[in-house]
């Protein structure tokens, strides 16, 4: 009888530890980062800056002649333009790794707009800043947007961890594909017409 | 003549000498090892040849070789080389068929001319040609037209020299003991390109 209750004893905790491995979770989602679920349209806090979406445009070709070498560039997809406002907090960031999410795809925020755009500029903490995303996704994203959705994540890193990153829903259905989006360079706001983070 | 239980037991068991007992072990361990094909002949593949503008998938990218020429002045820009120097640049076509950004667009081609650029040698440059601006990642789903551009002493190389060119991948290599399970294989070639180096377009 003992032996009964040994072999048992044993067979049980394998079980056990096998249950425990089988369901813990992997390391990526022991660091995954925060999300910080949020709105288009409403500011959304995260610990270096408040940002608020406010429009997203369609095209197929966006131009930038801001810049000393002015930017014309055409895709065989589309460039998705988002438009935000960004009261930074803190310095030391920077949006270069932000990314439209549909589905299971992942794309990554361009970086031939040229300075200053929203991903490169140089942020000073409360002073707000009005500029433009813009994303190059495939034309099969947008109807795998329509079925699945899309939320645009600002993340701060290439692979963050256990960090805050605000998530935004993108209702990219709604919008009308148009010839050519003329980006504006990012530029300084009047404080006084965004509420100020405390 | 009478015997014991214990003595008929002790008489019955073959006791065999313990290096017969070693040679068997070592002779049945390799006539394992061959029922298992470890003395087979390893398996020879030979690197698939592809021609100018064939597409080569890849684990990560699809990637082909479009055009190999010299030029005096940089891909995308009105820069002209050093004196004594041209530009050798790789026309190639390159689309991220993973679903997320990836970052090894730098690896995916690279050449060997003869005495001047080894195959382990990266690019000096890799520009996109719709932009000219330098490709940091390539977007998933969207095919990007780039330039790999090396910087060689122009008497090293004239159009009509032979050249190769190679497309690599690598392979993720799964709770690696050193790196953890994010490393991965160095570039591996999966094709190779023969041709002769062209004129500038």
């Amino acid at each position: 009888m003992n032996r009964l209750a040994t072999v048992a004893a044993v067979v049980g905790l394998l079980a056990a530890g096998a249950f425990i491995v089988g369901t813990a979770p992997d390391e990526d989602e022991v660091v995954e980062p925060f999300a910080i679920p949020g709105e288009f349209g409403d500011p959304v806090v995260s610990p270096n800056y408040e940002i608020t979406i406010t429009d997203v445009r369609l095209a197929t070709t966006i131009t930038a002649d801001y810049a000393l070498t002015p930017l014309e560039a055409r895709t065989s997809g589309t460039w998705v333009v988002v438009d935000a406002e960004v009261l930074p907090i803190a310095n030391g960031f920077s949006f270069s790794n932000a990314e439209l999410r549909i589905g299971e795809y992942s794309y990554r925020v361009s970086d031939l707009v040229p300075s200053s755009s929203l991903t490169s500029y140089l942020y000073q903490p409360g002073v707000p800043v009005r500029g433009s995303f813009a994303f190059e996704v495939p034309a099969s994203a947008l109807e795998l947007a329509r079925n699945a959705g899309a939320s645009v994540v600002f993340s701060e890193r290439v692979a963050p961890i256990l960090e805050s990153e605000p998530v935004i829903p993108l209702d990219l259905g709604g919008a009308t594909i148009v010839a050519e989006i003329a980006l504006d360079e990012a530029a300084t706001l009047d404080p006084a017409s965004t509420e100020g983070a405390e | 003549m009478v015997t014991t239980p214990a003595e008929r037991t002790r008489a019955g068991r073959l006791r065999l000498p313990w290096w017969v007992i070693l040679i068997a072990a070592v002779v049945a361990a390799v006539a394992l090892v061959i029922a298992l094909g470890g003395f087979s002949d390893v398996p020879e593949s030979k690197l698939p040849v592809v021609q100018l503008g064939d597409s080569v998938d890849g684990g990560e990218v699809r990637a082909s070789v479009d055009r190999i020429y010299l030029s005096p002045t940089r891909p995308m820009s009105d820069l002209d080389a050093e004196v004594g120097i041209q530009y050798l640049v790789v026309e190639a076509t390159l689309e991220n068929t993973t679903n997320r950004p990836n970052s090894f667009q730098y690896d995916v081609v690279r050449v060997a001319l003869d005495g001047v650029i080894e195959p382990t040698t990266q690019t000096d440059a890799l520009i996109e040609l719709r932009s000219g601006q330098q490709v940091s990642f390539l977007q998933s789903g969207l095919a990007a037209e780039v330039a790999y551009i090396w910087q060689i002493d122009s008497a090293d190389a004239a159009p009509g020299d032979e050249i190769f060119a190679g497309i690599f991948d690598r392979y993720r290599v799964a709770n690696d003991p050193i790196f953890g399970d994010t490393a991965y294989t160095a570039p591996t070639p999966i094709a190779r390109i023969s041709t002769e180096i062209g004129e500038a377009p």
